[in-house]
């Protein structure tokens, strides 16, 4: 069924008792030309494009437990391209852009919102790196600018100045917007299901087939399924299901922590980084102020994260955002991110022929369309396209690492 | 909070601690003798342990000391290295 304004009506005449299930509920068939391991953004997105650019329908997607139930329903929802270096910024740059044509390509509402983010700068050596980035990333045509403190303080009217920490001016990222997160999945999800892609929930991987040509198939727990190409879009448990085929990825599971206060009136449109305190936050549109903190101090796998990060964070926005100063806190969760040494993604052929991987996005909620699409057609075509090549495995043996300070995963 | 038991100091908060890292991920005895695949292997590649692991945390903020601790990486229990497993 089409959603449109026209369906929308018949339905309210039926006190929408007439919808149909967004996808279907499949069981496994016994073999399929691509099987995807992961259902989440990333992994529902691949086995969209497969069918929708690649015309390979017959693929199914294995989720260990519900649709979009990991980091994908663990994110803050920001899509954002700050990044410093030639390759990140040119795959960033391309992801957001990806974004705004999703809600028409999928025929569903991803809730994209236009909020610009500010990086609020509080030292002349932030002063000197925010142009030093804004002058590189205009290079590749990323459109930051550094806004001194008059402008700083137009747009935030409620900022601190004459805090402990002086604030000296701010990067404006007049690009980075929201989308709803969950909307992401079951836009894909129901697309791709709308093509033929089985999606298969409750269905853990455990064990990846091979012989001497590549993958043969996965052992799952619900029975054998047979295929020669298989990806991977697994976020916190990468490593281990790559090591199912004898692959060693060079990541490390790390939490990373988001928190929620209770809502309030409309305060805050853009989406705000206070740099130096590895922190972002931003006001979703129910009102409430959604946090973002860097990676936890040690590698878990535990989805809690560690109690001095929230504190943390929460000292330094009211150093600069008093009037908050009485809000309640509402929520905390962390996601388990797969990080690689050098914080840039993994999406890739591997040494097995016939596996892909599309792992360690470092906070990948936000190269969701982008990086699924590139998946897509590295598994199709068994050959990357040209804006990932520098995202490939080998660049573990050769040294070409791509050290981005900008990803959440730095330490 | 996960509270690490010291034996110099007993029980304290993590953060006074910081993370060292698996004692299973350890140099090398002899890095020339390496292939460039076996040395990759090392630098980039932890054992990122679901369950149980030795680990060694620096007590920064306390004795100074380096400690060999186990910790279960999925529900962030700890509890003391045993002697037969310690690799540390």
């Amino acid at each position: 069924m089409k959603y449109s304004a026209r369906t929308l009506a018949l339905q309210a005449l039926r006190n929408h008792r007439g919808w149909p299930a967004a996808w279907r509920h499949a069981a496994p068939k016994k073999s399929y030309d691509v099987i995807i391991i992961g259902g989440g953004g990333h992994g529902l997105g691949a086995a969209f494009y497969l069918a929708s650019q690649h015309g390979i329908s017959n693929v199914a997607v294995l989720e260990k437990g519900w649709l979009g139930g990991g980091n994908t329903a663990r994110n803050t929802m920001t899509i954002r391209d700050n990044f410093l270096y030639p390759e990140n910024v040119r795959f960033h740059h391309a992801a957001v852009n990806a974004w705004h044509s999703l809600s028409d390509e999928l025929n569903f509402n991803i809730m994209l919102s236009k909020r610009g983010m500010i990086t609020i700068l509080m030292s002349d050596r932030d002063l000197s790196d925010a142009h030093r980035m804004v002058n590189t990333t205009a290079l590749f045509g990323a459109e930051h600018r550094v806004i001194d403190l008059d402008e700083l303080q137009q747009r935030l009217p409620m900022i601190a100045t004459p805090g402990r920490l002086p604030v000296v001016g701010g990067i404006y990222h007049p690009n980075v917007v929201l989308a709803r997160h969950d909307a992401v999945a079951w836009g894909y999800a129901r697309a791709a299901s709308n093509l033929g892609v089985d999606i298969i929930e409750n269905c853990e991987v455990t064990d990846i087939l091979q012989d001497d040509r590549g993958v043969t198939g996965v052992e799952t727990s619900l029975g054998r399924i047979q295929t020669r190409k298989l990806g991977m879009a697994v976020a916190g448990h990468g490593k281990r299901v790559a090591a199912m085929a004898g692959v060693n990825l060079p990541i490390e599971t790390i939490p990373l922590q988001a928190l929620v206060s209770t809502p309030i009136k409309p305060v805050l449109d853009n989406v705000l980084v206070l740099r130096g305190f590895n922190t972002y936050f931003m006001q979703s549109d129910k009102g409430e102020l959604v946090m973002g903190a860097g990676t936890d101090p040690y590698p878990s796998y535990s989805q809690r994260g560690t109690p001095q990060i929230p504190e943390a964070i929460i000292a330094a926005i009211l150093q600069v955002f008093p009037m908050f100063e009485r809000m309640k806190f509402l929520r905390q969760w962390a996601g388990a991110l797969d990080i690689t040494y050098d914080n840039t993604p993994i999406i890739s052929k591997t040494p097995v022929a016939g596996f892909y991987v599309d792992v360690a996005g470092s906070g990948g909620f936000k190269t969701t369309p982008l990086a699924a699409r590139l998946h897509a057609s590295l598994i199709a075509n068994d050959r990357p396209d040209p804006i990932i090549e520098a995202y490939s495995l080998e660049r573990f043996g050769s040294g070409r690492l791509i050290l981005e300070r900008a990803s959440y995963g730095n330490r | 909070m996960i509270q690490i038991d010291c034996p110099y100091c007993g029980k304290r908060n993590e953060d006074e601690f910081v993370y060292g890292g698996d004692t299973g991920h350890r140099r090398p005895e002899d890095p020339a003798g390496l292939s460039d695949a076996e040395w990759c292997e090392y630098i980039y590649s932890v054992p990122n342990t679901r369950g149980w692991a030795n680990e060694t945390w620096w007590h920064v903020r306390g004795c100074n000391r380096w400690i060999t601790i186990q910790r279960n990486a999925e529900s962030n229990e700890v509890r003391p290295a045993s002697q037969n497993e310690s690799h540390g």
